[in-house]
């Protein structure tokens, strides 16, 4: 009797584990090829698509297919300030650039991988897409008229939500795509050795580049909810960080550009402090990123009007976090400007 | 064959039962107590609240002392302890600034390991820091008034200055006591390679020797020295440390960012200054820089230490290194 109990439970085991398999064996699964294909046909479309709200373009000396525009609001009655989101068009330009340059590499590559998390970041972005084409379309078609500037106003809160929720899917995308090829493809693995070639050392800065922009996006988007703040003070913490963006695309992201298939050349002799530099970076990002997520930057501006005092009252940790955030971004001795300083000097003839 | 021992049932087996019950419940209650783990978040809010609150930070705490100051000052007999008032009111500044310095470093350590080691000692040194800060609090409130109202009012003052300096020590020791806990919890909690690394192992450790020197000192004075100028029983040595702790703190812990903690993996001169500063230590030992910090002398606006090693050569400079570190660069 005992002996037919066991018999029946290692059976049953059995073809559980069989159906299991067979299920498995029979699930779509995602190929390189595909996620290649899905790359390919989106970022085309975001780039030659006649309605497509990016255009050609330089922003914050990052030349770019995907420059994104339309990206200001009009003057209300009585008011003078006009708010520019450039910050957007950066951010947008960044993470699309980074992404039309490396989803090649996807084409013909014979990695086992998951590419599920891929697909779905790109069908994501798509999704992302239709959504900001259509809120373009409709903001685009009132924008030459004479409509009140609250109307106008009101089409261009919608086209900029929409902006947003793309350029987070669109960082989103980007860090998979990155992620994929430095931990799966392993294209930085020669990255301070000597077989180090130009085309490893130029991802593992641009993948880099891209965290440091990551890092602007949780200052813009999060700790600020993507409004320019304070734009009337020339310096208000909005635009201190601003500015170190614009600076890092001038002094980083330009030169880069322009020196993309001499970088070992100019870099060899320097790579175990550029590795140093970009792992202190890592290291103290945490810091500033928890400091982001602490501290509202919106909150600081709208509810407490600029005083750290009072944001103390509800949050003790206020001016810790406050100066941990603009230690990283502002000022001669902010990490991301001494990083910038380094690969200034470096990237230079 | 032996009768087997009557036991009694009923009432008496229930309260064996009663009595067993409450001693395991005591036994779960002390192995719960022992085995929570310290909550260390109280611990860095103590240490935040106890930063934004250092003694002289509160405006009451702040104009008492200058009035009293200022009683010296006015007082003949009295004036010479001016300039260690003065030298408290640096002390307490510089003081804040290191806790600011952890205070604003330990809310982001990504280990708290060595948090919970320290935690006791941390919590327990701030809070009696803050209870002895309320006594400062007191003893000057109380000689302002005697200021004002006494008619004896030197010897009064004098006797106040003497209590108020054996407070003040008693202050500075717990401080000395909660920082020296706070930096081991420093070190190895930081995930941060930008704030830990040898610069701030040194740093750190120089900072507890500046306080070590500084307690040693005020307590050899503390309710002894002089209390008015008919004797000459006054042995405070302390300004020129003070002077040299101060340019010390404002060197390497105020404004850390632009210090050589967060500028030691950017700047390779940085790096060797503290290779040279290591090779001291292990040449000479750490209990060396006691020395050199005590022998502190304030000469023209620059601050030198006098201490010299019999028969030690410095051939790779390290010593000069050590003294130029100490002595800050501000």
């Amino acid at each position: 009797m005992k002996s037919k109990k066991i018999i029946l439970s290692v059976f049953l085991a059995l073809v559980l584990s069989a159906s299991s398999f067979m299920l498995f064996g029979c699930a779509k699964k995602t190929s390189s090829a595909n996620v290649y294909k899905l790359f390919d046909e989106s970022i085309t479309a975001i780039k030659e698509d006649v309605d497509s709200p990016f255009t050609k373009g330089t922003i914050n000396y990052i030349e770019t297919n995907f420059d994104l525009q339309d990206m200001t609001n009009k003057a209300g009655n009585g008011s003078t300030v006009q708010l520019s989101y450039n910050h957007y068009r950066t951010l947008a330009a960044v993470g699309l650039n980074f992404i039309e340059k490396y989803y090649p590499l996807l084409e013909d590559n014979n990695i086992k991988a998951d590419y599920s998390k891929l697909e779905s970041s790109i069908k994501d972005l798509n999704k992302k897409y239709d959504t900001l084409k259509e809120e373009h379309e409709k903001f685009n078609s009132l924008k030459d008229t004479n409509a009140d500037y609250s109307i106008y106003n009101g089409f261009f809160y919608n086209y900029k939500n929409s902006a947003y929720s793309f350029i987070n899917s669109t960082f989103d995308c980007a860090n998979r795509l990155g992620k994929f090829l430095n931990n799966e493809a392993k294209l930085a693995k020669n990255v301070g050795s000597e077989s180090m070639d130009n085309e490893g050392l130029e991802f593992y800065l641009d993948y880099n580049y891209l965290n440091i922009y990551g890092d602007f996006k949780l200052f813009f988007f999060d700790s600020c909810e993507g409004e320019p703040l304070d734009l009337t003070k020339s310096s208000s913490e909005f635009t201190l960080v601003n500015l170190s963006m614009a600076n890092f695309g001038n002094v980083v992201m330009s030169k880069m550009s322009a020196k993309k298939d001499d970088l070992v050349n100019l870099l060899a002799d320097e790579m175990e402090y550029v590795i140093t530099i970009f792992s202190s970076l890592d290291s103290t990002r945490g810091d500033a990123r928890k400091a982001m997520n602490k501290f509202s930057f919106y909150n600081f501006a709208n509810s407490y009007d600029n005083d750290i005092n009072a944001y103390k009252k509800v949050n003790s940790f206020a001016n810790v976090y406050y100066d941990r955030v603009l230690n990283y971004f502002v000022g001669e001795n902010s990490a991301i400007y001494r990083v910038a300083t380094f690969l200034q000097s470096s990237l230079a003839d | 064959m032996a009768k087997g021992k009557d036991y009694s049932t009923g009432n008496g087996k229930r309260w064996l039962v009663a009595v067993g019950l409450v001693v395991l419940v005591a036994i779960i209650v002390v192995v719960i107590l022992l085995c929570i783990p310290p909550n260390t978040y109280n611990a860095i809010e103590t240490l935040n609240r106890s930063a934004q609150t250092t003694f002289l930070k509160n405006e009451q705490e702040d104009a008492d002392l200058r009035v009293f100051s200022q009683k010296l000052k006015d007082n003949q007999r009295l004036h010479v302890y001016t300039s260690e008032l003065d030298d408290v009111r640096i002390i307490a500044e510089s003081v804040s600034d290191i806790l600011d310095f952890y205070n604003s470093s330990l809310v982001f350590a990504s280990s708290n390991k060595n948090f919970k080691k320290n935690y006791k000692p941390i919590k327990n040194n701030l809070n009696s820091a803050k209870s002895s800060q309320k006594k400062l609090a007191s003893i000057l409130n109380d000689l302002t008034e005697v200021a004002v109202t006494s008619s004896s009012t030197t010897t009064a003052l004098s006797n106040g200055m003497i209590d108020f300096r054996r407070e003040f020590v008693k202050w500075l020791k717990y401080n000395r006591s909660a920082i020296s806990a706070l930096g081991k919890s420093y070190t190895g909690s930081m995930g941060n390679i930008l704030e830990n690394n040898e610069a701030s192992k040194i740093i750190i450790n120089a900072t507890n020797d500046y306080l070590d020197v500084l307690v040693l000192q005020l307590e050899k004075v503390a309710g002894e020295d002089k209390k008015d100028n008919s004797t000459d029983d006054y042995n405070y040595v302390s300004s020129s440390v003070v002077r040299a702790f101060e340019n010390f703190v404002d060197t390497y812990l105020t404004n850390v960012n632009s210090g050589d903690i967060t500028s030691y993996y950017f700047d390779s001169n940085v790096q060797a200054k503290y290779e040279k500063t290591n090779k001291f230590t292990s040449l000479y030992k750490e209990d060396n820089y006691q020395k050199i910090i005590a022998s502190a002398k304030v000469s023209e606006g620059k601050i030198l230490f006098d201490y010299a090693f019999d028969n030690v050569s410095d051939p790779d400079g390290v010593y000069a290194q050590v003294k130029e570190f100490l002595g800050g660069n501000l």
